[in-house]
C-alpha cells in the first residue's frame, strides 16, 4: 500500500510539530509520523493516565497540548504508532503502522527524529532498577508510577535537574543527585548573560534544595549492586580530568538509579538518506549538518530539525522546526508576505537560543577521564552481552574503529542496533587506541533501522504475502 | 493484588485486571505493561541468553529492547510501549535476544 504526500515530517516532538504547523498553515499537504501513541515526543510527552491532584499539569505538557491542538486545527494529518524503518531515493519511506507495512512517497522530507539518552556502561548497569532519567520521567509524568522508593539521580546534564524536580513533585524520595560536571563559578557567571533563563534554573535548583536532596558535583556512580535487582549504588568523586578517585567511594542503599550523560542524536534516517554529518561530543556525538537559515541538509529536498542536528533543547528545536516548515512550504510554492516576516523573526530567535544551547553543552561536557568505568567482565553491548574485555581483545589484535570492533565482537549487532552501547564503545575504543572519537566512529546504520517482521516488509512492497506473523 | 504499590497519590484511570504469569494483577487504563508491572514490584522481565542475567525496564521509550515480554501470546514485545487492556496476558522470562 503506497501513499503520496507533498511533505512528510518524521517525528512529532517540539521540532516536528512546529514544522508541521508552519507548513500546514501555508496550505501544504502535510503528513506527520510518530512511533508513539501520542504526539509530543519526549519533551512534550502527554500523559496517558489521568491524574487528579492540586499540582496540575507541568508547563511542558500544557505547551505540548496547545501545540498539538494547533497542528490539528491547521489541517496536518498525523499517523501515530508509525515506525519508519527505511528511507530510499525518491523519498520512499517504509514504515510499520499498527502492525501493517506501508510505503509513503514524499516530495519533501523533514527529519525530526530527535535524540535518545547517552548511557555509559559501568558494573551492574544492567540490573533491573537501573534506568535512564528519561525512563524515570516517563514513569512519573506519563504513567504516574514511581520508579522506586529510594531513587538516585546521576550522570550529567540539565535534564537531570528537570527529572529531579518532577520526581520530587510526584512524591518520590531522591536520596542523592550525582552530577559529573564540577561546580563552576565561571558557568554561573556566564548564566548572568541569559536573564530569561534565571527563573527556570532557579525553580529547578530550588526544588532540590528545598527538599534537602544531597547534591554531589564532580562525582559519578561507578557501580550498581544487587542480587536480582538494584539494592545499592557506589558513588565516587572524580578528579579534574574526570577519572574516578577510588579512595572517595561511598555506598548508598537504593532501589532505583536513573543515570545518563546527556543525549545522542538519532541520526539513523539522515545517514540512510546520505546527508552530511559531523561529530562533536558536546553536541551529542554524530549530528546531521544543516544550513541554519533554512534547515536544509546536504541532500536536496531533505530538511533536518531539532536534536538530530545537534543536541540543543526544546526552544532551539521549535525555532528550527518553524524555519524548516516555512522553507519547505516555500520550496513547494506556498508563500506569502506574512511568511517572509515570520521567517526573518524566527531566524533571529534561532541565533539567540543557539547561544544558550552552546553554553549549556560546554558547561556539561563529559570529562575525557570518564571513559572507562568498565572492568573486563562488565557488559557493554547489552543486547549481545559483549563485555569490555571482548572489546579490549579486539583492539589488542588490531581493531581500531567501531565497525571493526563490531565485526569482531558483535557489539552493536543486537536489536537496539548500537544505540545504547555506542557511546561507551566509542569512548572505550578511543581510550584504548588513543584515536580521536570522530575517527573511531559509530555503528553505521543499515535498513531496517528498527527491527521489522518480514511480513511487514512484503506488505509495504505490495506483495501478496503468505506469511501471517 | 499487592496492597502497596508505587502509584503516585491521586493517580486515576479505570482499573482493569491483567494476568501476569497467570496471576491476576490490577492495572489502570492508560498504563503500559512495564509500568503496571513496576507498580506492583515486578522488575525482572526477562533473562539473557548467555548468562541468564535478569533484565527489566531501562530506557522506557522503546529504544533499548531490554523490556521484552510475551503479551497475549506474541513474543518479544516491548513492555514499555504496550498499553494494558482488560484481560491482557503477560508472560515474563520468555524473551532472550
Amino acid at each position: 500500500m503506497t501513499e503520496h504526500r507533498d511533505l512528510v515530517i518524521i517525528g512529532a516532538g517540539p521540532a516536528g510539530l512546529s514544522a508541521a504547523l508552519e507548513a500546514a498553515r501555508l496550505g501544504v499537504d502535510v503528513l506527520l509520523l510518530d512511533e508513539y501513541g501520542r504526539s509530543g515526543g519526549q519533551y512534550m510527552k502527554q500523559p496517558t493516565v489521568p491524574l487528579e491532584t492540586a499540582a496540575g499539569v507541568s508547563p511542558q505538557v500544557r505547551e505540548g497540548a496547545a501545540l498539538i491542538a494547533e497542528v490539528e486545527a491547521a489541517g496536518a494529518e498525523t499517523w501515530h504508532g508509525s515506525e519508519v524503518w527505511g528511507v530510499f531515493p525518491g523519498f520512499r519511506l517504509c514504515l510499520e503502522r499498527d502492525g501493517r507495512g506501508i510505503e509513503v512517497v514524499a516530495k519533501r522530507l523533514i527529519v525530526a527524529s530527535g535524540a535518545h539518552e547517552r548511557a555509559m556502561a559501568f558494573p551492574g548497569w544492567t540490573l533491573p532498577g537501573v534506568m535512564t532519567p528519561g525512563c524515570a520521567q516517563t514513569l512519573v509524568k506519563s504513567q504516574h508510577v514511581l520508579p522506586g522508593r529510594r531513587i538516585v539521580l546521576a550522570g550529567s546534564g540539565p535534564f537531570l535537574l528537570v527529572v529531579g524536580k518532577q520526581l520530587l513533585e510526584a512524591g518520590a524520595e531522591v536520596v542523592a543527585y550525582v552530577e559529573a560536571a564540577r561546580w563552576s563559578w565561571s558557568a554561573l557567571f556566564t548564566m548572568a548573560c541569559f536573564p530569561d533563563r534565571w527563573g527556570e534554573l532557579g525553580g529547578l535548583v530550588g526544588t532540590l534544595l528545598a527538599r534537602r536532596v544531597p547534591l554531589r558535583f564532580g562525582s559519578a556512580v561507578v557501580a550498581a549492586r544487587g542480587q536480582e535487582c538494584l539494592e545499592r549504588v557506589i558513588i565516587t568523586r572524580l578528579d579534574r580530568q574526570g577519572r574516578p578517585l577510588p579512595d572517595s567511594e561511598t555506598e548508598l542503599a537504593a532501589d532505583a538509579l536513573a543515570v545518563a550523560y546527556g543525549f545522542r542524536p538519532s541520526t539513523e534516517l539522515t545517514t540512510l538518506l546520505g546527508c552530511r554529518h559531523e561529530f562533536d561530543d558536546r553536541r551529542g556525538g554524530r549530528f546531521c549538518v544543516v544550513d541554519e537559515s533554512s534547515g536544509t541538509t546536504s541532500v536536496e529536498g531533505v530538511y533536518a530539525v531539532g536534536e538530530v542536528t545537534g543536541v540543543g533543547g526544546a526552544r532551539v528545536a521549535r525555532v528550527e522546526g518553524c524555519i524548516a516548515g516555512l522553507c519547505a512550504a516555500r520550496s513547494l510554492g506556498r508563500w506569502d508576505g506574512e511568511a517572509e516576516r515570520r521567517l526573518s523573526g524566527t531566524r533571529r530567535r534561532r541565533r539567540r537560543e543557539q547561544r544558550f544551547a552552546d553554553f549549556v553543552n560546554r558547561a556539561f561536557e563529559t570529562p575525557k577521564g570518564l571513559s572507562a568505568l568498565v572492568s573486563d567482565d562488565t557488559v557493554v553491548c547489552r543486547c549481545e552481552e559483549v563485555d569490555a574485555g571482548d572489546i579490549a581483545e579486539a583492539v589488542r589484535i588490531g581493531a581500531r574503529t567501531m565497525t571493526a570492533v563490531k565485526m569482531w565482537t558483535r557489539c552493536g549487532m543486537g536489536r537496539c542496533q548500537g544505540r545504547i552501547c555506542g557511546w561507551t564503545a566509542n569512548r572505550y575504543i578511543a581510550a584504548l587506541t588513543g584515536l580521536d572519537p570522530a575517527v573511531v566512529g559509530v555503528n553505521e546504520p543499515r535498513f531496517p533501522v528498527k527491527p521489522v517482521a518480514l511480513a511487514r516488509v512484503l506488505e509495504g512492497a505490495g506483495a501478496q504475502s503468505a506469511l501471517s506473523v | 493484588m499487592a496492597p502497596s504499590t508505587l502509584h503516585v497519590p491521586g493517580s486515576r484511570g479505570d482499573p482493569v485486571t491483567i494476568l501476569v504469569d497467570d496471576e491476576p494483577v490490577e492495572a489502570r487504563i492508560g498504563e503500559t505493561v512495564a509500568s503496571a508491572l513496576l507498580a506492583h514490584g515486578r522488575r525482572v522481565l526477562r533473562r539473557t541468553d548467555r548468562r541468564g542475567a535478569p533484565r527489566g525496564l531501562f530506557c522506557g521509550i522503546g529504544v533499548c529492547y531490554d523490556c521484552l515480554v510475551t503479551v497475549d501470546g506474541i513474543g518479544h514485545r516491548r513492555a514499555c510501549l504496550t498499553p494494558v487492556h482488560a484481560n491482557l496476558r503477560v508472560e515474563t522470562g520468555t524473551a532472550s535476544p
